[in-house]
């Protein structure tokens, strides 16, 4: 899956480390994540979605 | 801090724990066994170090559950993968017996399984660190561990041949085992950036 992660988080000021402290998740994952090396169940994908007050299908798209 | 931060540092004292109280009972029972002369008593003592090993897995489930999900992935990849090489192993083994090698207890199939499970934890933590681009530093983080553990079990070595204490090659594996411990402990601890 493709997403546009790096791009958000970047336009919050957030650090990978921030955004993972966000999320509950390691900074490995949020890395893991923006490099499209890991995709996320859903229950991440919603709480990255609410996060960022957008839709899934907003940060995530399909290659 | 957030919970998943929380798990290493947790896991590190349990488990260590755990190992400590595991190296207590397999050196304590071969004194204080022959010191017991009830039979079921001197069962219990003997088989004592099961305790401290049910702890320890304990100690591993309680980490798995509080680490992230992506964690969780890397770690069942890992297990999986070294499943499938004891199995290998094995039955390979069990060949070889055929042709005259020694018969391989089954005591040998976890360390099998946790050798092949620690190089593909390591193998999937230093894939992270080439994505972050970070693998020049961790390769000098390596070879910094390397020396504490090298110059710190050779220098109590120095000091031990001088001053009489053991000098057994089990000593000194144990003494580079607590600095390696205490090199990690400093990682998980005292470093800001402590995650899994």
């Amino acid at each position: 899956m493709l997403n546009n992660l790096r791009e958000l988080r970047a336009e919050r000021g957030w650090s990978q480390a921030d955004l993972a402290d966000k999320l509950n998740v390691s900074r490995q994952t949020v890395n893991a994540l923006e490099t499209g090396r890991y995709d996320p169940s859903l229950p991440l994908a919603f709480a990255i979605a609410k996060l960022f007050k957008l839709k899934i299908e907003d940060i995530f798209q399909p290659d | 801090m957030p919970p998943v931060k929380q798990a290493p540092r947790r896991y590190f004292i349990e488990f260590n724990g755990a190992m400590l109280l595991y190296l207590a009972a397999v050196l304590g029972r071969v004194y204080a066994a022959p010191l017991v002369s009830d039979p079921t008593l001197k069962t219990l003592v003997i088989l004592s170090p099961i305790l401290p090993v049910f702890l320890a897995a304990f100690a591993a489930l309680r980490f798995y559950r509080g680490i992230d999900e992506y964690h969780r992935l890397q770690i069942l990849e890992s297990l999986a993968i070294a499943a499938g090489a004891a199995g290998v192993i094995t039955i390979s083994w069990s060949f070889l017996e055929d042709v005259g090698f020694p018969p391989l207890p089954i005591s040998y199939a976890w360390p099998v399984i946790a050798a092949v499970w620690g190089i593909m934890a390591l193998y999937f933590g230093w894939k992270d660190k080439v994505s972050e681009g970070r693998a020049w530093q961790t390769l000098k983080s390596v070879a910094a561990t390397l020396i504490y553990v090298a110059v710190g079990t050779a220098t109590y070595a120095l000091i031990a041949s001088w001053a009489g204490w053991w000098t057994h090659w089990a000593t000194l594996a144990l003494v580079a085992t607590v600095l390696f411990i205490g090199r990690m402990g400093f990682f998980i601890f005292a470093k800001k950036s402590a995650s899994c």
